[in-house]
């Protein structure tokens, strides 16, 4: 039944956010990825460690089509190597992350910083790709820190992001991107 | 520390700010509106709004009334996650204890996100005496620390300014071309902060809600500057008012989309950062401290009449709807807090003697309580606090000329003295001495008649009444 869930409502949602949305495949998901990222003239993306990431095998897969693919430091590295990580995910003009749940009324992603490649990957560069499953969305802010909360997983550093970093400092006239990325491109994986 | 002495005489510097009020469409008047539009956009999507309201309102309450034992569950979660925690019963407490943490950190520099307690306990005027840089990061509030001033509004600092002036400002302080498009404008700051944060050592930030359950600090941004001196610095401290503990992570959510949809007319805001505490990744900070500031705010919770104004979740609305706000933007109620929450929170926190003409500038035409996500009675409270301010500045004169009425109105003889003597008085005397000042200005005072009517009536009718 999922399968035939369209995300209209989310959709429309993101848009008003200056946030898109895109409803594929597992299968399809590489090359969709990686045209978008052509169109663009991306030529650097940094990565995190998240499971799906890695069970996707988006690292191995964009390394060849990508000319810099930032991975995050091995955990044991000290703390020079942990800079220089920081430094070169600021330089990447794309960080690809998963989440934890989507709220589809207000297009909240809730994130987790106990994954701490996380907290760097999905702030420093211009614009972050969130790619997460059916099983992630949820209906409201709510119900995810409810679903949060049966699984225990609650006890770390946590953010939500909703839609592009934005101001209207200056004559209330919105500007996207001020400190964090300008755009937000979302990827919900049909089951 | 000037950005929050009051001024003396508000009538004096609200008269000044109509004076010297720009041309043209007053950018208070034009922002204010604009955040009420979208404040009222966002309420309507809700079709039980009020309900909603009502329900936090109590809900925020409860929390308020069990403070102290939130807090002991606070205190045990800190412990267990590891944050430093440390107490500040005042402005200048708070500050130092910054000052000292910034040291410890063998640093000179602090990364800061938008903090109305930074604002009230001073820490741009404090931490630069002492050697300390504070960088503001929020958009807005980096182009009043630009131009040395304090923000005019809660959650829109500069919105007092136009593009020009900005655009003035940059290129005279940064040393940029002058361009006044809020997009390009908003790149330059972008640019010099992102070297800032990239470099920093201390990074502050403000806490909207300590969440008690769980321990969790929750700081509201849009622009992600509180997400970037949460996580980039080794070092971070967060200031939190000691009112602001909400019970559950649940609960948080539902204040979190109120203050959202009160201030900006946002579903959400765009981020939510929650610090749980340091980490061993050697990518999020290595120490977080909590400093808990009072400056008032327990005395105001044992305080029954107003304690209610300790729900107050800043989101700035009742400014935005305030006839007085509008005309006259934040700067000339001088302090922190303007508009109708700081005409309240000024003389509560920091005493009547503070800010003794606040609560009289106000209509009491009570569109703040009505847009309040916590249902603060703001009326009441400015009524509450007039009586005070009144009773307070009651004057002994005033006091003796009430006994000395009092004691004529109880003895007859006396009372026909008096009366007497005020009848020569009016005669002998210039017309206009006897009389109040004020009241008397442009009204003849009735002329006391020769003769009381208790004497005419003795005199003609006496003899009737023997009869």
């Amino acid at each position: 039944m999922k399968n035939d869930r369209t995300y209209h409502k989310l959709k429309t949602v993101l848009e008003e956010l200056d946030a898109v949305l895109f409803v594929v495949s597992r299968d399809e998901l590489v090359e969709h990825l990686i045209n978008l990222l052509s169109e663009n003239r991306t030529t650097s993306i940094s990565l995190t460690n998240e499971s799906l990431l890695q069970e996707l095998g988006l690292s191995t897969l964009l390394q060849g089509k990508i000319n810099s693919v930032i991975l995050p430091p091995d955990p044991s590295a000290g703390l020079v190597a942990a800079a220089g990580w920081k430094a070169s995910v600021a330089e990447t003009d794309a960080g690809l992350t998963s989440c934890y749940y989507i709220a589809e009324e207000t297009g909240t992603l809730l994130m987790n910083t106990g994954s701490p490649d996380q907290r760097m990957v999905s702030l420093l560069p211009p614009w972050h790709i969130v790619v997460a499953g059916e099983n992630q969305v949820m209906g409201t802010i709510q119900a995810c820190f409810d679903k949060l909360q049966e699984e225990d997983q609650e006890h770390t550093n946590l953010f939500c992001v909703t839609g592009p970093s934005r101001t209207a400092d200056i004559e209330k006239e919105l500007v996207l991107g001020v400190h964090g990325p300008s755009r937000l491109t979302i990827y919900i994986l049909k089951d | 520390m000037s950005a929050h002495l009051l001024p003396s005489d508000l009538k004096k510097s609200i008269d000044h700010a109509i004076a010297n009020r720009p041309d043209g469409t007053l950018p208070y008047k034009k922002n204010t509106r604009k955040a009420v539009r979208q404040r009222n956009l966002r309420a309507a999507e809700w079709p039980d709004f009020q309900d909603i309201r009502r329900d936090v309102s109590e809900r925020r309450q409860q929390d308020i009334d069990r403070l102290e034992e939130l807090h002991l569950q606070l205190r045990e979660n800190w412990k267990k996650n590891g944050i430093e925690v440390h107490e500040a019963k005042d402005a200048l407490e708070a500050a130092a204890t910054v000052e000292a943490i910034v040291r410890r950190a063998g640093a000179d520099r602090i990364l800061k996100s938008k903090s109305m307690l930074g604002e009230e306990i001073g820490l741009n005027e404090y931490l630069p005496q002492k050697g300390i840089v504070p960088v503001e990061t929020d958009l807005g509030e980096f182009i009043v620390q630009l131009r040395g001033e304090p923000p005019s509004h809660i959650t829109m600092p500069a919105m007092h300014l136009d593009r020009e002036d900005v655009g003035r400002l940059f290129a005279e302080k940064l040393g940029v071309e002058y361009t006044d498009n809020p997009e390009e404008l908003t790149r330059i700051a972008r640019k010099v902060l992102r070297k800032e944060f990239l470099a920093a050592k201390v990074g502050l930030c403000g806490v909207n809600f300590a969440v008690a359950e769980t321990g969790h600090l929750a700081t509201v941004t849009n622009e992600g500057n509180g997400r970037m001196v949460t996580s980039l610095p080794r070092v971070v401290i967060a200031i939190m008012g000691w009112e602001r503990v909400t019970r559950s992570l649940s609960e948080l959510t539902l204040l979190w989309q109120m203050l959202s949809r009160s201030a900006t007319g946002q579903r959400s805001t765009v981020y939510l950062n929650l610090t749980h505490g340091p980490t061993s990744d050697r990518i999020g900070p290595e120490e977080v401290h909590v400093i808990v500031v009072d400056n008032g705010r327990k005395q105001l919770w044992q305080d029954e009449e107003l304690s209610s104004v300790l729900r107050c979740i800043r989101c700035g609305a009742c400014l935005n709807v305030c006839p007085v706000y509008q005309q006259v933007g934040g700067h000339p109620y001088g302090g922190t807090y303007p508009g109708p929450i700081g005409a309240v929170l000024a003389p509560a926190l920091f005493g009547l003697e503070t800010a003794p003409d606040h609560p009289f500038a106000s209509s009491l035409c009570g569109a703040c309580e009505e847009i309040c996500p916590v249902s603060i009675p703001l009326p009441k409270h400015l009524l509450t606090l007039r009586h005070r301010i009144i009773a307070m500045n009651a004057k002994k004169s005033d006091s003796l000329v009430w006994d000395g009425f009092s004691a004529m109105m109880k003895h007859e003889e006396f009372y026909r003295k008096i009366l007497k003597g005020a009848e020569t008085m009016q005669r002998i005397l210039p017309q206009g001495m006897i009389t109040s000042p004020a009241w008397g200005k442009g009204r003849a005072t009735p002329r006391i008649a020769k003769q009381s009517f208790r004497d005419w009536y003795r005199e003609n009718r006496g003899e009737d009444e023997k009869k």
